[in-house]
């Protein structure tokens, strides 16, 4: 019995070392082979700069640039990526026109259709940053607009950033209102590719993603222009303000002291700093302070005396912003039964009074 | 008799070790498919835009100190110097006074503050708030010693941030840690409730230093990612990063004994909603417990992992499922981390004794080594296949060969020390 348990055991023991030493011999090739390309890279990745850097600064040999391709594509491609973040410009077109010449575009292109995803997405990414300038783009064809509605989400990705940077305003329009739908990351990312076109998206895009029917592309829209830390042209702010969707009316809220407020603006703000949501009154009791709206300081001295501790410090910072009656209403304050309205006024008073000693 | 009966025992503990073996090596094969994915999603960049980005929430980086010793102040100025567009620290001093808070103040420059202790989690009050004259964020709690739970949830009811982060004083991190951690819960932020972060340290030489690397392999690959990949299993190991929205933490009733212990009711916790909360695992380098480098580190890393499951299982009652907070995980874990090598070492006496005796036949030993030894080697070896195939590209070939004849040697001796260690640290607790 014990025979038979014991040939079993190494039957199945054995098979499956054999099954492990297949796999080490493998991986172990596969290693070698990497330590290769990386060696490699050591060696040509500096001579590529080298050479990309005199071409940038207008060198028009490039013989050397395309012995060191003929040695190793890959190489030239990451170099030539590395300047991603770095150049602009002139110095940008000429870095996606080397691009053409050695031929990298249509590298990428085939990479682009293969059923890899890695390799799929690192195509897309460097194609996206070379289609700023148009004859890649043209050379490129309709591949990143076809991945516009790719399954892969992060292929997607690249293709909204690279219509960001190259697409018309229509296109940018489009662009908007799909953002407004994604995760909050890709929000976050496309937030900042889609800052510079705040005001032209402010015109006609952003009026209408506030007047839809769906609460969430109003929520998301509003997170993205107060993500965008500009002055906006937003009309009637009053009415989100209002809104019966909190999250609504704690957004515009953070969002007024970004766009040009009218009276009845002003109004809302004051009666959102009196309700009772602590949330809702301490974005509004934020707002004051940054407005310094000194017709709200009644609102910001009642917001003191909460009993939320959030609450009566964001009201005590607003009050510190409004020099010289909030100061007044501070030190008033200081004196006050209750420790955590004496606290946090003590608190924002000491510290506004440092900042001017500044 | 006797002899049968002992023959039939060892032979069924050798079954018994045979599909633990079986199971470790399934367990690894999944780790290495969730960190494949994983890897495969984390293609891109984000760091430079987040950094930048006021729509990141902000984090209170949540720091218990109980002593002022060199290592602690560093470790708080290590915080202070993260990458993040919103970040604090919330420093909480436990118990300490006099010279050692001196040397708090004047290394942090800190002056009192009359900021608020009331929050929403229970703790004692603070003797003294603090504030830093440097322009760094921070809020330092000086408080009377009131245990684990007592200090962490006054760090929490401090906090302004909507997610606490919380590092292992012991880890190394990279500035740009909380950046890469926060991604999860951007991608996903009304469902993911907490980011764990860990990758294994780069590794020492020396067999011991090697052997470390082979039992980090083990953990990245099973405790980690293979727990990661089934829902609602994963729990921080020693040096993890841990990432918790306060919401949930509020919600939880703050903490009951340390950051485990409120990880796994919170996993707990998710288990029983019938909304998909769950906790995310982040493969970027992010944070990492030094490799050991000699023998009694490595005997060290081993106990200290086993009092902190212990140390957790001791607190099950006040968390969420106790037992079963992590599914079926917690229980492998258990028997993964003390039965088995209860039940390897009690064999290895059995047969010995026996044969010695003359009570059992050395083709049982013969078994016995088959079981522990030989499966033991192979496990650890397919964990390096497996390790190594999670790195799309390919890596070291000299660390890999390093490590197979580590996998051979760490099954000739060690092992079997080990066992020792893994039993006697879950014991003492």
């Amino acid at each position: 019995m014990i025979l038979l348990e014991l040939t079993v055991v190494a039957a199945l023991l054995g098979g499956f070392a054999v099954w492990t030493g297949g796999m080490f011999a493998i991986i172990l090739l596969r290693a070698f082979k990497r330590q290769h390309e990386l060696r490699l890279s050591a060696e040509l990745q500096p001579q590529m700069r080298e050479e990309l850097v005199a071409s940038l600064a207008g060198s028009a040999d490039q013989t050397k640039l395309k012995e060191l391709c003929l040695r190793s594509r890959r190489d030239v491609s990451e170099a030539l990526m590395s300047f991603q973040g770095t150049v602009a410009g002139g110095a940008l077109d000429r870095l996606c026109e080397i691009s053409m010449e050695l031929g990298l575009i249509r590298d990428w292109c085939a990479d682009a259709r293969s059923t890899r995803s890695v390799r799929r997405r690192t195509a897309f990414a460097r194609l996206s940053f070379v289609c700023a300038y148009e004859p890649c783009r043209r050379m490129a064809g309709d591949l990143l607009e076809a991945a516009l509605d790719d399954p892969d989400p992060e292929v997607r990705f690249c293709s909204w950033r690279s219509l960001a940077r190259s697409g018309t305003i229509p296109e940018i329009e489009k662009l908007f209102s799909a953002a407004l739908s994604q995760p909050l990351l890709i929000r976050i990312l496309l937030t900042e590719e889609l800052r510079r076109f705040a005001v032209p998206l402010c015109e006609r895009a952003v009026i209408l993603a506030l007047k839809s029917e769906d609460k969430g592309r109003v929520l998301a829209c509003l997170e993205m222009l107060v993500a965008w830390e500009r002055s906006v042209p937003v009309p009637d702010l009053r009415f989100l303000i209002d809104s019966p969707d909190r999250r609504i009316r704690i957004q515009a809220l953070r969002l007024a002291p970004l766009v040009p407020l009218e009276r009845a603006d002003l109004s809302a703000i004051i009666q959102a700093l009196l309700g009772e949501d602590v949330e809702l009154t301490t974005a509004a009791a934020v707002a004051c302070g940054r407005l310094q709206f000194e017709e709200a300081l009644p609102g910001l001295a009642r917001c003191l005396r909460s009993k939320d501790a959030g609450l009566a410090r964001a009201a005590a910072e607003a009050l510190a912003r409004i020099q010289p009656r909030g100061w007044t209403i501070l030190r008033e304050m200081c004196t006050s039964p209750n420790p955590l309205t004496a606290g946090a006024a003590a608190e924002a008073l000491e510290r506004a009074q440092r900042q001017a000693r500044i | 008799m006797a002899a049968d009966i002992l023959s039939i025992l060892i032979e069924a503990a050798c079954f018994i070790l045979l599909l633990s073996s079986a199971v470790a090596v399934w367990v690894a094969c999944k780790g290495c498919l969730v960190l494949r994915k994983l890897a495969r999603d984390a293609t891109r960049d984000d760091v430079p835009i987040l950094l930048k980005s006021p729509r990141v929430p902000a984090v209170s980086v949540v720091m218990v100190a109980r002593d002022a010793s060199p290592r602690s102040r560093a470790f708080a100025r290590r915080i202070l110097d993260l990458y993040f567009p919103h970040h604090e620290l919330v420093l909480v001093l436990d118990g300490v006074e006099g010279d050692d808070m001196d040397a708090w103040t004047r290394d942090l420059r800190l002056v009192p503050t009359p900021h608020s202790t009331a929050g929403e989690l229970p703790a004692s009050p603070a003797l003294a708030v603090y504030e830093s004259t440097d322009p760094s964020d921070m809020v330092v709690f000086q408080k009377e010693r009131g245990g684990d739970a007592d200090a962490w949830n006054a760090g929490v009811n401090a906090s302004a941030g909507q997610v606490i982060a919380i590092f292992d004083p012991q880890t190394e991190f990279a500035p740009e840690s909380l950046l890469r951690l926060i991604r999860p819960m951007l991608y996903d932020p009304d469902l993911v409730f907490a980011v764990c972060g860990w990758t294994p340290a780069p590794p020492e030489t020396g067999l011991a230093g090697s052997i470390a690397d082979i039992e980090a392999t083990r953990l990245w690959l099973g405790r980690c990612a293979a727990f990661a990949g089934w829902r609602n299993m994963l729990a921080p190991v020693a040096g993890s990063t841990i990432l918790v929205r306060r919401d949930a933490i509020v919600a939880a009733g703050g903490f009951t004994a340390g950051p485990l212990e409120l990880f796994l009711h919170l996993q707990g916790r998710a288990r029983q909603s019938v909304k998909p909360y769950r906790a995310a695992l982040v493969v970027e380098p992010s944070s990492f417990l030094a490799s050991p480098r000699t023998w009694s580190e490595l005997r060290q890393w081993n106990v200290n992992d086993q009092r902190s499951i212990a140390g957790a299982l001791r607190h099950r009652d006040k968390i969420m499922g106790g037992r079963s907070a992590l599914g079926w995980g917690l229980p492998a874990i258990v028997f993964q981390r003390f039965w088995r090598p209860l039940l390897e070492t009690a064999t290895y006496v059995a047969a010995i004794a026996g044969i010695a005796l003359g009570l059992a036949s050395p083709l049982v030993g013969l078994l016995v080594l088959l079981a522990t030894v030989g499966a033991g080697t192979l496990v650890s070896m397919s964990s390096v296949v497996f390790r190594e195939l999670t790195d799309l590209q390919g890596s070291d070939p000299v660390r890999l060969k390093r490590l197979f004849w580590a996998s051979i040697t760490e099954n000739l001796g060690y092992r079997q020390l080990r066992n020792l260690w893994l039993v006697g640290g879950y014991l003492r607790r």
